[in-house]
């Protein structure tokens, strides 16, 4: 018997300073993100090539079903987002003598607003990079610039933030995280609200509306800019549901994003913003 | 050496599995987990608890959990099989399974004890499928890995 407890490699002591060792190391992280570059060393290291690795099945499966599908369906496809192209080309030829127009205004009210076109069309490696967060990787990190905070956009509107980067890759929160919120703006009326994810996947909410609000389903929020996190003016989503019980102190609102957040395959960065308040988040 | 090996490996395939069954969220076995406490239980001398702290802080990172959670329960779990391998052996698989299922509710329960004590904690109920499921894939983790450990005479 004796044998059998010597040969385990089990000491008491070992665990107790490895125990330790942990609370030290989730206090650090936690507190003061001071090892964040241990983190960022484990995955490129190990976690990336690990995660790549785990996405070639996917990838075959999916390439197999693209080139599946049918050439009709293509050109179809083809001459709809040639019409599509058509109408939009026409609608920034109009966009470009409004923007020098604003520009001009903004300069005789020397609030300008610097906007720059610099953006990035980033892959989403993995979907779902955390099962407790949503969460996912993109394949630019900071190799590429990608800062902490960054905002995330579709071609629709707001996706969500960086919120983790490493040399070559990064982690994006969705604003349908039920631990997200977002300062935002309704159009209409210009009131402030915050609006929160929820544990219903693709639903926004706004969970502290007073009872006499102004909202109307088919009312489009935007981001307000607020607080410095996001940049003003991302449309966010449009409210589908309203309901105003007397017995709650608040109204229940539902805002369904425009972005199919949380099934994109494409995001896109901008460049044009940064947070402020990155040091004492 | 031969033993390292066939350990590390198993684990890398561990983790892949683990990121393949993202998509299931909370009804994904802990494929991690359930690799580890086999290799602990069928050659307890070739993994030490060292070995299991970075395979956990390893976890953490997969997961992106705060940095030591899982190493804290991953080393806490493993000292209690180091102990007690010799019973837990007699066991059938199927009670190892139950056993399996006790273990990691408390993982679960301490994980979510430490992560409600900072502010992340965005757990429901549902997080206790996890146990469920990784008892119910037990005996598949077992006679898997224990085909794989008589092929390569792992000891």
């Amino acid at each position: 018997m004796e044998r059998f407890y010597k040969k385990s490699t089990a000491d008491f002591y070992t665990l107790v300073f490895l125990l330790f060792l942990s609370i030290g190391t989730i206090v650090l992280d936690y507190k003061y993100n001071q090892i964040t570059y241990i983190r960022s060393i484990i995955n490129d290291l190990v976690v990336y090539p690990i995660d790549r690795i785990s996405n070639l099945p996917r990838l075959f499966i999916n390439q197999l079903i693209a080139e599946s599908s049918n050439i009709k369906d293509l050109e179809l496809e083809l001459k709809i987002l040639e019409e599509e192209n058509m109408y939009l080309k026409v609608q920034v030829q109009e966009l470009n003598s409004l923007k020098d127009e604003n520009t001009r205004l903004r300069k005789i009210s020397k609030a300008s607003n610097i906007t720059s076109k610099k953006q990035t069309i980033v892959k989403v490696i993995s979907n779902t990079a955390s099962p407790n967060k949503r969460v996912v990787s993109i394949d630019k990190g900071e190799k590429y610039g990608v800062y902490i905070g960054q905002n995330v956009i579709g071609v629709n509107g707001l996706v969500g933030q960086v919120i983790e980067t490493t040399f070559v890759s990064s982690k994006v929160i969705l604003a349908t995280d039920p631990t997200h919120t977002i300062p935002a703006v309704i159009d209409r009326t210009g009131d402030n609200i915050l609006v929160t994810g929820h544990t219903d996947d693709g639903k926004l909410i706004v969970p502290y509306a007073e009872i006499g609000i102004d909202i109307v389903v088919g009312d489009i929020i935007s981001t307000s800019g607020l607080a410095n996190r996001f940049k003003a003016k991302i449309p966010i989503g449009i409210v589908i549901k309203k309901t105003s019980n007397r017995d709650k102190e608040f109204s229940e609102i539902e805002i369904k994003p425009f972005e199919k957040i949380g099934q994109m395959s494409e995001l896109i960065l901008i460049w044009d913003y940064k947070p402020k308040d990155k040091i004492d988040e | 050496m031969n033993n390292f090996i066939i350990i590390m490996l198993s684990l890398l395939l561990s983790i892949i599995l683990t990121i393949t069954t993202f998509p299931l969220g909370y009804f994904a076995p802990d494929w991690i987990h359930l690799f580890l406490i086999y290799w602990i239980l069928a050659t307890p001398s070739s993994i030490g608890l060292f070995t299991v702290w970075v395979i956990g802080l390893l976890v953490d990172v997969v997961l992106g959990s705060t940095l030591g959670v899982n190493a804290l329960v991953y080393s806490l779990i493993a000292y209690l099989i180091f102990k007690s391998y010799m019973a837990i052996r007699y066991l059938t698989v199927f009670q190892q399974g139950i056993l399996i299922i006790l273990l990691l509710l408390v993982k679960s329960t301490l994980i979510l004890w430490i992560d409600d004590m900072m502010v992340t904690s965005n757990y429901t109920l549902s997080l206790y499928w996890t146990p469920l499921v990784s008892g119910l894939a037990w005996p598949l983790v077992y006679y898997f890995l224990r085909s794989l450990r008589r092929k390569y005479n792992v000891n």
